[in-house]
C-alpha cells in the first residue's frame, strides 16, 4: 500500500516539481551569462559598466530564494489538502494505516526538496565556473588550478573535497526530511485550533523555527568556543563539529516531528 | 449475533461549552439491510458516520465494525460516499477507477464503466471540467461498484436532478449483495423510504427510535416521511 500511496503522490507532484526546477534552469543560465559578463566584460568606463549583468545576477538570486520558498509552500499546501480538507475523507477512508499516510508523502516529499536543494547547489556552483575559467592563465595547467583550487578548499574548511561534499549531503539530507516533517507536524498542530486552522499552522511553524534556532545556537556556541585554539578558529574541528550537532539535532527534532504528526493524525483526527 | 456496527455509548462533543453532537448513542446494526438513518441538519446523522469511518475520534464511548474500532481492515469493508466532494479534482474519471481499483481489492473496474456509460460520463474527462452534480454522480458510482460489508451515503441525492434519482436509487439497490448493509442519511425520505428496511431517528445527538420501516408505517398508520415531519416539526 505504501508503494501505491507513493505512485499517486509522485503523480500529483511531479509536474509542480518539474516546473519549480524548470525555473532554476532558466534562472541559472542568466545567472551563468551575468557572471560571465562579469568575469570577462570590460571596463568602458561607464559609472555602472556591468548594469544588466547586475540585473540579471539580481533576478538568478529572486528566483532561487522563490524556487526554495515555493516547493515548501507546495509540500505543506499539498499535505494539508491532501489529508485534511475533503480530499481527507477519502485518504483517511483507505485501507492504510496514518503511519503510511505520512510517510509516502515524507518519502516523496523530501525527495523532490533533495533534488530542488540539489539543483540550487549546482546552479550556485555553476555559476563560479565563468570565474574559474578566467583564472586559468595564471596557472600552468588545468591540473595545477584544479589541485590549487582543492588545496584552498582544504584550507577554509579543514577537510579535503570528498569528505567535505559527503558531509554536507548527509546534513543536507538529514536536515531536509528533518524540514519536511517540521510542516507536516506544525500542520497537524494547526488542526487542533477550532478556528483558523491555517493561521495556527503558521504560528506553530514560525514556534518550532524558533525552537529549531535556539535549539541550534546553544548547541552550537561551546563547539565554537572548543574549536578556538591561541585566538584562532580550528576550522577542521569547527566543521566537523557543525556537521556532527545538525546532523544530530535535525535527526532528533525530526524524530518528535515525525510522533507527534502520526499522534495527532491516528488519535486526534478531527476533519471538519 | 454477530453486528455489522455496534455502538456503545457513542458520545462526541466539539465544543464543551455547547451540547454534545452526539449524546451516548448505542445501538447494533445487523448484516443485510438497507437502514434509513434520519434526523434534521445538526441531529448528528454526519458525526455518527464519520465516527464509524474513523475520521473523527469519539469523546467517549466506542464504535466498532464486525468486532474491531476503525482500522484499515475495517476501512476495507466500508464504501463510504460523504456528502462533499473528496476526490481530486485535477484526476481523470478514468485514474479514478484506477487509483479505487488499486486501493480496493472488491473494487470493479467493469461495473464503474457500465454505470458511467450509462450515465452518459465521459472518462477521459477531468473532474474539474464536470458539472457539481455529476461529479456527485461519479462518487456514487465508484463507490457502489465495489462489492463491500457496509455501504455508508451520505446525501446521495441531495446534489442530483430528480431523473438521476431514480437512476442512482436503482443502482444503490441492484449493486450490493444481500449479504451487505446500507446506511443511508438523507432529509429526501418520501424518494427512499419505500427502499428500508429499518429506520434509525436521531434528535439532538440522541436516538429517537430504531425500528423496522414496515412496522413503523402500520403503527402510525402514515408514511416515514409524514411521521418524520409530525416527529421533528418545528
Amino acid at each position: 500500500m505504501l508503494k501505491k500511496l507513493m505512485k499517486y503522490e509522485w503523480k500529483t507532484i511531479r509536474n509542480v516539481l518539474l516546473v519549480i526546477n524548470a525555473f532554476t534552469v532558466f534562472s541559472t543560465i542568466l545567472g551563468v551569462i551575468a557572471m560571465h559578463n562579469l568575469a570577462f566584460g570590460k571596463n568602458t568606463g561607464e559609472p555602472f559598466p556591468n548594469l544588466v549583468a547586475v540585473l540579471l545576477f539580481m533576478v538568478y538570486y529572486a528566483t532561487i530564494i522563490g524556487v526554495s520558498f515555493a516547493m515548501t509552500v507546495y509540500i505543506a499546501v499539498r499535505f494539508y489538502r491532501n489529508l485534511y480538507t475533503d480530499e481527507g475523507y477519502l485518504m483517511h477512508t483507505l485501507p492504510v494505516t496514518s503511519r503510511q499516510l505520512v510517510l509516502s508523502k515524507l518519502i516523496v516529499h523530501s525527495g523532490c526538496l533533495m533534488l530542488t536543494t540539489a539543483l540550487i547547489y549546482i546552479s550556485v556552483c555553476s555559476l563560479i565556473v565563468p570565474f574559474i575559467i578566467s583564472l586559468e592563465n595564471e596557472f600552468a595547467s588545468f591540473s595545477q588550478m584544479a589541485s590549487a583550487l582543492l588545496e584552498e578548499c582544504r584550507d577554509i574548511f579543514g577537510l579535503s573535497v570528498p569528505r567535505l561534499l559527503l558531509c554536507t549531503i548527509t546534513t543536507l539530507g538529514i536536515s531536509t526530511i528533518s524540514g519536511v516533517l517540521s510542516i507536516y507536524c506544525s500542520v497537524s498542530l494547526g488542526q487542533m485550533f477550532r478556528k483558523h486552522k491555517i493561521m495556527g499552522s503558521i504560528l506553530c511553524y514560525i514556534a518550532i523555527l524558533c525552537l529549531i534556532q535556539t535549539l541550534s545556537t546553544i548547541l552550537l556556541m561551546p563547539q565554537m568556543i572548543s574549536s578556538m585554539s591561541g585566538g584562532r578558529l580550528n576550522m577542521e574541528i569547527y566543521f566537523k563539529s557543525v556537521f556532527l550537532t545538525t546532523g544530530v539535532i535535525s535527526m532528533f527534532l525530526g524524530i518528535i516531528f515525525y510522533l507527534v504528526t502520526l499522534h495527532l493524525m491516528s488519535k486526534k483526527l478531527n476533519l471538519d | 449475533m454477530n453486528y455489522l456496527i455496534e455502538t456503545n455509548g457513542l458520545y462526541k462533543s466539539y465544543d464543551k461549552t455547547k451540547a454534545p453532537a452526539l449524546n451516548g448513542l448505542t445501538l447494533k446494526i445487523p448484516h443485510g439491510r438497507i437502514i434509513g438513518l434520519l434526523g434534521p441538519n445538526g441531529s448528528g446523522k454526519t458525526t455518527f458516520i464519520k465516527l464509524i469511518n474513523g475520521l473523527i475520534v469519539p469523546t467517549a464511548g466506542s464504535v466498532t465494525i464486525n468486532g474491531l474500532g476503525p482500522c484499515p481492515a475495517t476501512k476495507a469493508v466500508i464504501s463510504y460516499l460523504p456528502e462533499r466532494t473528496c476526490l481530486q479534482s485535477n484526476m481523470k474519471v478514468s485514474e479514478l477507477i484506477g487509483f479505487f481499483a488499486d486501493f480496493y481489492n472488491d473494487f470493479s473496474v467493469e461495473k464503474a464503466q457500465t454505470m458511467l456509460a450509462s450515465l452518459d460520463i465521459d472518462p477521459s474527462a477531468k473532474l474539474k471540467t464536470l458539472s457539481k452534480g455529476t461529479r456527485e454522480k461519479v462518487q456514487l458510482v465508484l463507490v457502489m461498484s465495489r462489492s463491500a460489508q457496509l455501504y455508508i451515503l451520505d446525501e446521495p441525492i441531495a446534489g442530483v436532478d430528480p431523473a438521476a434519482r431514480d437512476y442512482i436509487l436503482k443502482t444503490i439497490i441492484s449493486n450490493y449483495s444481500e449479504n451487505a448493509t446500507i446506511l443511508i442519511s438523507t432529509h429526501l425520505i418520501s424518494d427512499i423510504e419505500n427502499l428500508l428496511d429499518d429506520v434509525i431517528f436521531i434528535k439532538n445527538g440522541n436516538l429517537l427510535l430504531y425500528a423496522p420501516a414496515e412496522q413503523l408505517r402500520e403503527e402510525k398508520g402514515k408514511s416515514l416521511d409524514a411521521y418524520f415531519r409530525e416527529v421533528f416539526t418545528c
